[in-house]
């Protein structure tokens, strides 16, 4: 009967441990460059990272947008409602620093819904600091080294160039 | 296009261009079910 | 005998090298005129200063020489060779002041990669690249994709001179139609009418998944001729995978196609005669070794079961073999997945695609399908030979445009090419071994390099070693001649300089 007993405990243990051990674990801290480096096997578990927005919202169907959220480097698509992504204003691009956005979903290694993409399918999205006009400073020696560049090709070009020429003959 | 001037007085490039977008559709499309057969396989 | 290069050579190259040179820079107005357009000041300066100086040294080594100084075919071989380290060597300039480039080095890496239809980069914080530079990366696959050299030939130098040598050095010898001007005619003719029919597809695309106006145009336009030159760029860190549209992913794979078909082919075709495409040796080779690829690959993702169903069996697999096999370079997986969730055999077979290549005569990379199915005619050849009786004399006929028969010729070149391509691939994945990076990826990295592919496992990145950047920037140099015109390089410069030190030494 003990043995039974505790047969029966064990079961229950060994039956409790994977629901113990993902209820613990259940939103992850990641980044995109984890997530997309593959060094955690996190295929389906939810998952929790933030970053940039970048370029735009992208129409995925009738009722959900792709964004791409950049962190690293590395871009992560999300796939979200659309009216959850109007949160976000301002996307990251040469003009724009984006709204940088924490986002907590399902992360899929190679969605069945989506062609077997690697994505997350959010489930929230939290506006963290909003984006900014990113500064670029015309170099205006730039543009002096251009224009002389140009004139010396110019005036080079317009030098005569003909095989009667002495510079020619020298060899 | 002035300086393309074919061989053939009854063919318009036109329809060369169309023949060959749809053979390489339809050298995808056969791919994609050869490839589906084999993923029945494996 | 060794030809020595003269002063006068060195002259006469340096002439046509600076001609190339000068064109580069005209070329910038492009995305100079980009910058200006959309407001973006800080790179129309990296663009106007890039101009200057690209025209200034390219006049003045233009200078070294009169005009119209004949080139002869060694010269040509040599000029071709040089032109398109001279051509990255200013494309560079602006991308290099962009200020998303570790180093010259790297911009020098891109440019290189750009010209040669590769399509690895090193650019950083690419999603906050300006959309001006973004043109000029993707400009730079359309230059190279048509050739420097045909360009060169249509545009600078017209038919006077060296025209025709120039024409066959760059490897595409076969004569499409009667004359050079014809030629290089079609050949804008074609890229000219894909281009836009790509451009207005793919914008279409692009709005219909809510980009601005703009930004479809020009997303659709780099898109475009990133894979109809089967280059690779794309103007976001995501590549590929940043649309999340298997509409834009099937376009792209008929301009892929498009793209790596033979320009006799295009011209076989578009004059009226469709059964070419059938007949012709070259596609045979070509659609035979796809569809072989795609049921390895196929069997392989069954293997790993990360991939499975029909859509991410189409996407995942079919894609990058028809990628990886035209030189496009164009990814939809994250780099780390290759050997993580593509599996073994999967990868394999996509680096086998990339090894063999597309087709000859276009700007596919790799060994080409034409020599492929010379070299497995050439062994069905000696097959019946050796089964033959002595006496019998046996011939192998092949169709390549007219019914041609093999020879001894055909088939020691198409093997040659073929060994010094394995050389290379083989040498590169060694030489990434010994920098630690697993075999498997060291391969497929230094394939797609030498083949002019671009797809990347992550070896290719800022923070990679810098001999290996060297190491790619010459396979892609070396894949994208061919190996003879830049053997032809080194070996005038050798014998030359040797000859010259014997020479002082003597008197």
């Amino acid at each position: 009967m003990r043995r039974v007993l505790t047969l029966l405990l064990a079961i229950t243990v060994f039956a409790l441990m994977p629901t113990a051990a993902l209820g613990a674990a259940a939103i992850v801290d990641v980044t995109p460059a984890t997530l997309a480096s593959l060094t955690e096997d996190l295929d389906g578990a939810t998952v929790r990272f933030s970053g940039e927005v970048v370029s735009e919202a992208l129409r995925a169907d009738e009722t959900h947008v792709w964004l791409n959220v950049s962190g690293d480097g590395v871009a992560m698509g999300v796939y979200l409602p659309a009216e959850m992504a109007d949160k976000v204003t301002t996307f990251g691009d040469y003009a724009h620093s984006g709204d940088v956005v924490e986002i907590v979903g399902v992360y899929h290694e190679a969605c069945d819904e989506h062609g077997g993409d690697m994505d997350v399918h959010a489930t929230e999205l939290t506006l963290i600091t909003p984006g900014t006009e990113r500064e670029q400073r015309p170099q205006l020696w730039k543009g002096v080294v251009g224009v002389v560049g140009l004139i010396v090709a110019f005036t080079q070009s317009r030098r005569p160039r003909d095989a009667s020429d002495k510079r020619y003959s020298s060899d | 296009m002035e300086g393309i001037r074919f061989h053939s007085p009854y063919h318009h490039w036109v329809i060369g261009l169309l023949a060959e977008v749809a053979t390489f559709v339809a050298f995808m499309l056969f791919v994609g079910v050869v490839a589906y057969l084999v993923s029945l396989i494996g | 005998m060794w030809v020595t290069l003269q002063r006068r050579d060195v002259r006469t190259i340096a002439h046509y090298t600076g001609l190339l040179i000068v064109g580069i820079g005209l070329a910038m107005i492009v995305p100079l005129v980009t910058a200006v357009s959309l407001k973006e000041w800080a790179p129309a300066l990296d663009y106007l200063m890039g101009m200057g100086i690209s025209c200034a040294a390219g006049m003045t080594l233009a200078l070294l020489s009169p005009k119209n100084t004949p080139l002869n075919r060694s010269n040509a071989l040599i000029v071709t060779a040089l032109a398109w380290l001279a051509a990255s060597l200013v494309a560079a300039l602006p991308l290099a002041l962009s200020g998303n480039y570790g180093s010259y080095l790297d911009a020098l890496f891109d440019a290189m990669s750009g010209l040669t239809t590769s399509g690895l980069t090193l650019v950083q914080d690419l999603d906050h690249l300006a959309l001006s530079h973004n043109m000029w990366r993707h400009f730079t696959h359309l230059i190279g994709g048509q050739g420097i050299v045909v360009a060169a030939v249509s545009i600078a130098i017209g038919l006077r001179g060296g025209a025709m040598s120039l024409y066959i050095a760059e490897g595409r010898d076969e004569k499409i139609l009667p004359n050079v001007m014809h030629t290089t005619r079609f050949i804008w003719f074609v890229t000219s009418v894909y281009v836009a029919l790509g451009t207005i597809a793919l914008t279409i695309v692009n709005l219909t998944i809510g980009m601005e106006p703009v930004r479809s145009g020009l997303h659709a336009f780099w898109a475009t001729i990133a894979t109809y030159d089967t280059g690779g760029f794309g103007p976001q860190s995501m590549n590929a995978l940043y649309y999340h549209s298997g509409v834009f992913e099937f376009v792209t794979v008929v301009l892929m196609i498009a793209g790596t078909l033979n320009f006799n082919l295009h011209a076989d075709v578009w004059r009226g005669d469709r059964g070419e495409l059938f007949k012709n040796i070259e596609a045979r080779a070509w659609s035979t070794n796809v569809v072989v690829l795609v049921v390895f690959s196929t069997l392989g993702l069954a293997a790993t079961r990360v991939f499975t169903g029909v859509p991410e069996i189409i996407r995942k697999g079919v894609y990058h073999i028809f990628s990886a096999n035209t030189g496009t370079g164009h990814q939809t997986l994250y780099a780390a997945q290759w050997a993580r969730d593509y599996g073994g055999l999967a990868m394999g077979a996509v680096i086998l695609a990339m090894a063999f290549g597309g087709m000859a005569s276009s700007t596919a990379g790799g060994i080409k399908a034409l020599r492929l199915g010379v070299i497995f005619k050439g062994i069905v050849w000696r097959i019946h030979e050796s089964l033959a009786p002595k006496s019998a004399v046996i011939t192998e006929r092949f169709h390549h445009l007219d019914d041609r028969e093999l020879t001894d010729a055909l088939l020691n070149n198409a093997l040659m090419v073929f060994m010094l391509y394995m050389f290379t691939y083989v040498t590169g994945a060694l030489i990434g071994a010994a920098y630690g990076y697993p075999m498997g990826e060291a391969l497929f990295e230094s394939v797609s390099a030498a083949a002019n592919v671009g797809l990347s496992t992550g070896i290719t990145n800022p923070a990679m070693p810098t001999v290996l950047k060297l190491v790619y920037i010459l396979q892609m140099w070396a894949g994208r001649l061919e190996f003879v015109a830049l053997f032809a390089l080194f070996a005038s410069f050798v014998v030359s300089f040797g000859r010259r030190r014997t020479e002082g030494r003597s008197s």
